[in-house]
């Protein structure tokens, strides 16, 4: 029914109200809605998501409420497209990395396809072409072979380059 | 927050993104959760051709055990040992070598789904590859380049019929070891004149394609084929051939084959010659021998008189 709204919680208490038809897109919350019977009057709490990436969430959901339903995904064919983010979407993710990581996790919680793969299709724009001293750099990932794990890393690259 | 805070299937969601030479090259040595992440990876196809350069060979053992689909470009000698996973194979111009070690690999044979080989010799195939259990195939494209004196196929050029030699049962071989074979498409040069000497029952074969040098396609040839293998479930036969044939290609004794044989039969894609002077039906007549199967024909005078039929404009 459209216009009909139902409340939801962020974990820092913020009580968000959302129209179900757009909520609905997060399969997470249709579940709870369908399964649970769950009635409009009970706060849905989303333990996993703050009011600041919620509000995000918000935005994107109804910017996409009308787009037709992804297609099933290709089980033979892993790797996926990373060319098409539209203009919105492409402004939408103008975020810092931290928010960027955060909306991924909030799409995975809530299961939002659509989000979940613009958010990773972003972040994997930022690794395509990039060198791992550059990836180290760019995200600040640190090392954790041992010094034992190190020398065998060298070791088979010494058999490779004599094989 | 970091990228590293993430866990584990966020991880593999982002890289789904990523080809491999992305992955290798942007996270090599960086980090050993994410190198196990990466090497954990499913589904995953890759294109392989020899060469010399330390970051390409190593970028392929390292993602060696991910690896579903292999694509092997030229005479690259790998050890297909070094792929457990494969389940899809192609070889665009195989070796002797790289065919004595594919027949070698038996490990991999079972769980073949899709198997496709081009070679200069197919009879080192012919002769060990189809002796072996190949349960999961259902997809198998062999094309023999320039085999024509080992070919097991022979045709007598003064014979209108198809089958193998004795010796050398090749589709029915092909038939017999692959079970759940769904698509066949073979290419061959000639056609043996001798019978089979038994009858083969394949209840998942649904398309079938064979394309031959000489001579060319007759109906009495499909007739011997289909009294040969029986394949009830075949939903697709085409049938191209490069030579002219001086034999009428009669329509109506092939929808009787249809008819007998393929109940299930909804598609026949054909690209045959006759030769100058051939009588043949009119166009409007074959289209009316059956409610679809013709209508995709097509005739077309060549310049020195032969005439090709041939269909076109299918969609799937």
């Amino acid at each position: 029914m459209a216009g009909h709204k139902i409340k939801l919680q962020s974990n820092d208490g913020d009580i968000f109200d959302v129209e179900v038809e757009i909520a609905k897109l997060s399969i997470t919350i249709k579940t709870m809605l369908e399964d649970l019977s769950m009635n409009e009057e009970e706060i849905i709490p989303l333990p996993n998501i703050n009011s600041a990436i919620f509000k995000k969430v918000i935005q994107w959901t109804t910017h996409h409420k009308d787009d037709p339903p992804l297609p099933p995904e290709d089980d033979e064919n892993r790797e996926k497209n990373t060319n098409d983010i539209s203009s919105w979407d492409q402004e939408f993710l103008k975020v810092d990395q931290g928010t960027l990581f955060e909306l991924i996790l909030a799409a995975n919680y809530l299961d939002i396809k659509g989000l979940l793969d613009v958010t990773c299709t972003s972040v994997a724009n930022m690794i395509k072409g990039k060198t791992s001293e550059e990836i180290r750099q760019t995200f600040n990932i640190k090392n954790d072979f041992t010094p034992q794990e190190e020398e065998q890393i060298k070791k088979e690259n010494e058999w490779c380059e004599n094989k | 927050m970091q990228l590293e805070s993430l866990p584990n299937e966020i991880f593999i969601e982002i890289f789904d993104y990523l080809s491999l030479h992305d992955l290798y090259q942007a996270f090599k040595g960086l980090n050993q959760r994410i190198n196990n992440i990466l090497q954990s990876l499913n589904n995953r196809a890759i294109r392989i051709w020899s060469t010399n350069e330390k970051t390409e060979i190593d970028m392929n053992i390292f993602f060696s055990s991910t690896i579903i689909s292999l694509d092997i470009k030229n005479e690259y000698d790998i050890n297909l040992k070094q792929y457990p996973k494969i389940n899809s194979l192609t070889y665009t111009y195989a070796t002797e070598n790289q065919l004595q070690h594919f027949i070698q690999s038996t490990f991999c044979h079972k769980h073949l789904k899709y198997l496709n080989v081009t070679s200069d010799d197919l009879s080192l195939l012919v002769k060990y590859i189809f002796s072996h259990e190949f349960l999961s195939l259902n997809q198998c494209i062999l094309r023999n380049i320039d085999s024509l004196p080992k070919c097991p196929w022979r045709m007598n050029p003064s014979s209108d019929s198809i089958s193998v030699c004795s010796d050398e049962n090749f589709l029915l071989s092909i038939l017999k070891s692959c079970p759940n074979l769904k698509c066949l498409s073979l290419f061959i040069f000639e056609y043996s004149n001798t019978s089979l000497s038994s009858v083969i029952y394949h209840s998942h074969l649904k398309y079938l394609t064979i394309e031959m040098t000489q001579p060319g396609w007759t109906t009495q040839a499909i007739q011997i084929l289909f009294s040969s293998i029986q394949t009830p479930q075949l939903i697709s036969f085409r049938i191209v051939s490069y030579q002219a044939s001086l034999i009428p290609f009669d329509f109506i004794q092939l929808i009787n084959i249809f008819n007998e044989r393929l109940p299930n039969l909804k598609r026949f894609e054909c690209d045959i010659l006759l030769s100058r002077g051939v009588d043949t039906t009119d166009l409007k007549s074959i289209r009316e021998l059956h409610s679809f199967l013709f209508n995709h024909l097509k005739f077309e005078i060549q310049f020195n008189g032969m005439l090709r039929i041939y269909t076109s404009d299918f969609k799937d």
